[in-house]
């Protein structure tokens, strides 16, 4: 992995910012395009994407996530800072949410979110500690 | 005449000043401009007009037919836009000024409105059926299907599959001409009058079929003056088969009118080239996977929003309100017969992603460019300000690492540069 050609981006997400929600996936998007890579792997990435973005401005305090694309995969980071995940278990259950009611109001947090990641990954690893935070990591395979 | 590739619009270099300003407004930042003046990149123009309605020269110019070419032909027919009906605020019906059209020189007018009939229980079959993946998207708009192409080709199988209302009144007028006279297709001239520019490239290069059955394309505005000269000595209409559009048919044009005529609900109508950008995101990130249909127009307000129109949009809509309302029927009963057999309602040709923002064919090349740009745009100054002759400055860092514009393009940076040269001569 030492002389590897890899390329990373790197974003910060707010929490409650649901104006701009959505803006690192869509730049995430453009950039999977503009690399040429397949339109159904495009389509993973972005709603893996768009899941945790999403997840970061109404579950967690803010945090950051980040784009890696090597030549064999793609990989999304993102790390919180808090409150972390109670029963993260529990949480990868399709249909479980936390989302407060602003953001039910606002159509989102149908409690679809970390299920649904999952599925689109081809390797999905959590990390959660209540009180600090928590780390996802999602990685989709090129080729 | 214009060849496979080409797009209606065209820059005027002897009134285009270099102001960036239609660079800026492209939604596929197909413009660059160089030395003065702006240069559109064929491969990646949709014919949204955004650039000429953000000119304030005047500096574009349309590939069009005319009137002239009228004499080209043996028997004659006219497909004005559903939009043209709305350009008229003075209110005269709708068999005078068919009559109108008539007399400018065309055997028969025959309305786009027509196909809608046969249209809109199709779009309605096929999104009560699922027969598409949903949201389905409509076809009605050039512009909007050359956006997927070009921009979200993963939305390609979205698209509604069946044609737009021009294409299918072409079809059928033609049919009808030649099954009732014994025409050959080569005698039989198929004008459309245009709201857009979009409409008239896909004429020449079309999108979803073979080949189109219009032949010449005039831009509403350009017709638009004979039609009232005649209009003004006109009080009745003077042909028996005078009354060709039926007025109900056409909200079809503005924002909305498609879903609600064809009886769809759970539908989102979005108007607007860089609006449709948006919702096309949503859906790309599977936000909008529980709405039926998209009707999308590149056009704010739908097509009485083309730029080729005389009539304000918001104008235009009260105007088919009044005509719709007025509508006086018994229009054109003699085709019917001919048009229940009709069958050429759907797209033929596969639409195929043209993607022209592709880094490099190969993925590995593509990351190294990736990052170079990356690498470039951080050095740059973020105003996105033009100047350079690119849109913004990641634009400007993608064109240098493609080969097509330098670091010295970027006016900071030759500052700079100069600076730093002073300073060595001091030292
Ligand atoms: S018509 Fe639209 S896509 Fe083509 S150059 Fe003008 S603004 Fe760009
Ligand atoms: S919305 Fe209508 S008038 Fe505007 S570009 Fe599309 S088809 Fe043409």
């Amino acid at each position: 992995m030492t002389e590897e050609v890899a390329a990373s981006f790197d974003y910060e997400i707010e929490k409650d910012d649901f104006k701009i929600a959505g803006s690192a996936s869509s730049h995430i998007k453009k950039i999977l395009k503009q690399l040429g890579l397949p339109n159904p792997l495009i389509r993973r990435a972005s709603i893996i994407a768009y899941e945790l973005e999403i997840n970061l401005v109404i579950h967690t305090f803010g945090g950051s996530m980040r784009l890696e694309v090597h030549p064999d995969r793609i990989v999304i980071l993102t790390e919180d800072v808090g409150p972390g995940i109670e029963d993260v278990d529990q949480a990868l259950i399709e249909g479980y949410s936390t989302a407060n009611d602003k953001a039910r109001e606002m159509g989102f947090g149908a409690g679809m979110g970390l299920p649904n990641i999952r599925r689109c990954s081809d390797d999905f690893s959590i990390r959660s500690k209540l009180g600090e935070g928590t780390w996802i990591r999602s990685e989709i395979h090129v080729g | 005449m214009m060849g496979k590739d080409a797009h209606a619009v065209k820059v005027r270099a002897d009134r285009c000043t270099g102001c960036t300003r239609c660079m800026q407004s492209c939604p596929t930042e197909a413009i660059r401009v160089k030395e003065g003046l702006a240069i559109i990149n064929a491969a990646r123009c949709i014919d949204c007009s955004q650039c000429i309605e953000s000119c304030p020269f005047d500096a574009h110019s349309i590939d069009s037919g005319s009137l002239e070419d009228i004499k080209n032909f043996k028997y004659t027919i006219v497909i004005p836009a559903i939009t043209f009906a709305a350009q008229f605020s003075g209110g005269p019906k709708i068999d005078v000024l068919c009559s109108a059209l008539r007399k400018l020189g065309f055997d028969l007018v025959f309305s786009e409105g027509l196909a809608v009939d046969y249209l809109k229980d199709r779009v309605r079959e096929i999104v009560v059926n699922n027969q598409v993946k949903k949201p389905i998207i409509s076809s009605h708009c050039p512009a909007v299907i050359r956006l997927i192409q070009t921009k979200y080709s993963s939305l390609i199988d979205h698209i509604m599959p069946t044609g737009s209302p021009v294409d299918i009144a072409a079809n059928m007028a033609r049919n009808l001409i030649k099954e009732k006279y014994g025409y050959s297709d080569s005698d039989i001239g198929v004008f459309y009058l245009s709201p857009c520019p979009a409409r008239i490239t896909n004429v020449v290069n079309p999108i979803g079929m073979q080949e189109s059955a219009i032949n010449v394309t005039i831009p509403i505005k350009d017709v638009y003056g004979d039609v009232l000269r005649i209009l003004s000595g006109m009080k009745e209409p003077v042909s028996e088969f005078s009354n060709c559009m039926k007025p109900e048919n056409l909200p079809w044009a503005e924002v909305g009118g498609q879903a609600k005529m064809s009886g769809v609900d759970n539908y989102i109508a979005v108007s607007g080239i860089h609006e449709v950008a948006k919702v096309f995101d949503q859906i790309e990130m599977g936000e909008l996977d529980e709405v039926d249909f998209i009707e999308a127009s590149s056009c704010t307000g739908g097509c009485v929003g083309g730029p080729l129109n005389i009539e304000n949009p918001f104008v235009a809509q009260r105007n088919i309100r009044r005509l719709a309302e007025n509508s006086s029927q018994g229009y054109f009963q003699m085709i019917d017969s001919v048009l229940a057999q009709f069958k050429h309602i759907y797209l033929t040709e596969e639409i195929s992603p043209k993607q022209t923002n592709i880094l490099d064919e190969d993925f590995t090349k593509a990351i190294e460019k990736m990052k170079q740009i990356e690498e470039i745009t951080s050095r740059l100054r973020g105003l996105d300000c033009g100047s350079c002759g690119a849109p913004n400055c990641r634009a400007l860092a993608e064109d240098i690492v493609q080969g097509k514009a330098r670091m010295e393009d970027c006016v900071f940076y030759q500052e700079q540069q100069h600076l730093w040269r002073l300073e060595d001569e001091s030292e």
